[in-house]
């Protein structure tokens, strides 16, 4: 039992910090690998390389990590808390709100909050919508669902809305935001966003049977001795507010949080004391690849990582898809 | 004293209210069957003594504490309850799926540990489940699936079960053995059982009591004979039967009767 769980977890750790080493030496602009080793070594050296790595990989690279494990474990608690293999973290419609709000701010230049302010708002009322319509019905899954769906429908119309009306820069600029990005410019905001959104993850992990037992359905969990609604309630704001977390800083980067619960499922299995932290693990190292594909593959233009992440996860999807019995569904 | 009691309930979802007024007990030591039409209020009579839906007037009480009081967990704890049957979304082993039965006892942060496996073990032999242990809940059959839920339900062995229509999915090879390991609990270990069923005969031959329920209350409640009889069956689901003593343990059997012998 123990063993069963910890190689794979193991394993993903390893390679975590495989691909994040890997990501510290390639990069977007060339540095020579010694360089780049000889920074890292002298955290308190000077130099236009030192700066490079210090400043500005290692902060992408550390929040790729997180908004990696954050995404996927976020796609994990809504899979289960819905009980639909199909949710993701932008399901309940809190992608839609804060690229309203980014959408707002960047083409409108409403909001004196700065950017990453307009989005969480815009992230914050969706998720208020959400909960104040479900609350009205019990927190049924469909309510849920179709509320989630109906407000990043009229988001979206409304962010269309503002493109419409608006200037080609402008709305270039916004389209690239909505496609995912993790090269934001502040670093106190980088480690701001990982510190809050990698200890609620944590506190997450502590919370796995309750997901177990959620999965079933509420009816059957509430039987096996689970307050549901009050369970619901609890993943639904946290894992919202953490998808928000990362919808400011990074745009709406896609597929992490559907693909990666789907291949760890695979992997260890639907208990989600092993298949949390190694979903986190996989998401990270995921994220952290593709972001650095980004940087590489058209140099110097840099590709929003979210097109990545789609293309990727969606090639990796069919692909598995098409093999018969791999998902354990049918 | 009861061990569960339904003091006047009334109940129902959102603005309708599905039954009205109903009372019954439930003691230690004693299998009761609640049978009735469909949509006459069983399931929801089941999920008000289980605490899932609160009454809108009218208490439960589970040894005589109101249930609306009670933690989740603890009640739990005491009474198992097992819904009608429903897939499960994921693809959990067998062995990990019972053992989620556990939580009550257990709580969250708990890994399971020999007496866990000791009682899991326990399970699986009294359900005949060992060929399937290793199986995922999403890949097995509907009656698989039914005994798997069962024993979930059974590992934290309870002193009081709450079934919606275990049998219904079940063959009858497998209808019985539910039913004798029901019934040797209840008899043994002296647990109280309340089980909702459609089949009558079944009902006739394991049940000490029965409620027979119509329109959202309790219309007869008694020993299989002085409820199982042609007026009152005739009267609640509005179809001819015919009843007679069966040849086992002299319980009352109902024939239906097919409309193309019925004589006018």
């Amino acid at each position: 039992m123990g063993n069963k769980r910890l190689i794979p977890a193991l394993s993903l750790g390893l390679m975590l910090v495989t691909v994040m080493f890997i990501a510290l030496l390639v990069g977007g602009s060339h540095i020579p690998s010694r360089d780049v080793i000889n920074a890292l070594l002298n955290p308190r050296g000077a130099g236009v390389f030192h700066t490079l790595v210090w400043d500005v990989r290692l902060p992408r690279i550390v929040l790729g990590t997180v908004v990696g494990a954050a995404l996927a474990g976020c796609g994990v608690v809504f899979q289960a808390i819905l009980r639909n293999p199909l949710a993701e973290p932008y399901t309940l419609g809190v992608s839609g709100g804060g690229a309203l709000g980014a959408s707002l701010y960047i083409v409108l230049g409403i909001g004196g909050l700065g950017m990453v302010g307009m989005s969480i708002g815009g992230c914050l009322i969706s998720i208020f919508t959400v909960y104040t319509i479900a609350s009205k019905k019990n927190f049924s899954n469909t309510v849920l669902i179709l509320a989630g769906v109906i407000f990043s429908f009229l988001f979206s119309s409304l962010v269309m809305l503002i493109f419409s009306l608006s200037s080609t820069r402008d709305v270039y600029a916004a389209v690239i935001w909505l496609m995912g990005s993790l090269s934001s410019a502040d670093t106190r905001l980088v480690w701001l966003v990982s510190i809050l959104a990698s200890s609620a993850l944590i506190f997450l992990l502590f919370f796995s049977r309750d997901l177990d037992l959620l999965s079933l359905g509420d009816e059957r969990a509430t039987y096996l001795g689970l307050d549901a609604r009050r369970s619901k309630v609890f993943f639904f704001i946290l894992a919202s507010f953490v998808t928000a977390l990362c919808v400011a800083v990074a745009g709406v980067i896609s597929f992490v949080g559907l693909i990666i619960p789907h291949f760890t499922r695979k992997l260890v299995g639907p208990s989600h004391g092993g298949m949390l932290p190694c979903a986190m693990l996989a998401g990270s190292s995921f994220l952290v690849t593709c972001d650095t594909v980004s940087q590489r593959l058209l140099r110097p233009v840099e590709l929003p990582v979210g097109v990545i992440t789609g293309i990727a996860g969606g090639v990796f999807f069919l692909l598995f898809l098409l093999r018969k019995d791999w998902w354990g569904y049918d | 004293m009861p061990v569960l009691e339904v003091d006047d309930v009334s109940a129902g979802y959102g603005e309708s209210i599905v039954i009205k007024g109903m009372s019954l007990e439930l003691e230690r030591g004693e299998l009761m069957g609640i049978v009735g039409p469909n949509g006459s209020g069983k399931t929801t009579l089941f999920r008000t003594m289980t605490g899932l839906i609160r009454p809108r007037s009218g208490r439960v009480y589970l040894k005589g504490r109101d249930i609306r009081f009670i933690p989740r967990r603890t009640l739990a704890m005491g009474v198992s309850a097992v819904p009608q049957l429903q897939q499960v979304v994921f693809p959990y082993l067998v062995a990990d799926f019972i053992l989620m039965g556990r939580y009550a006892q257990r709580g969250r942060f708990w890994a399971p540990d020999k007496d866990d496996h000791v009682l899991l073990e326990h399970v699986i032999d009294l359900l005949d489940l060992a060929r399937i242990r290793y199986h995922r809940v999403s890949s097995i059959s509907g009656g698989e699936l039914q005994r798997v839920i069962l024993a979930q339900a059974l590992i934290k062995e309870p002193e009081i079960m709450l079934l919606d229509e275990p049998t219904s999915h079940l063959d009858i090879k497998h209808q019985v053995s539910i039913m004798d390991i029901l019934k040797n609990l209840v008899d043994v270990r002296k647990m109280a059982c309340g089980i909702i069923l459609h089949d009558l005969n079944l009902a006739a031959l394991y049940c000490d009591k029965i409620a027979l329920v119509k329109d959202g209350a309790i219309s007869r409640m008694g020993r299989p004979d002085q409820v199982l009889r042609e007026e009152y069956i005739k009267d609640v689901y509005a179809t001819d039967v015919l009843v007679r003593k069966g040849p086992i343990g002299s319980k009352p059997y109902v024939f239906l009767v097919p409309g193309i012998y019925k004589q006018d």
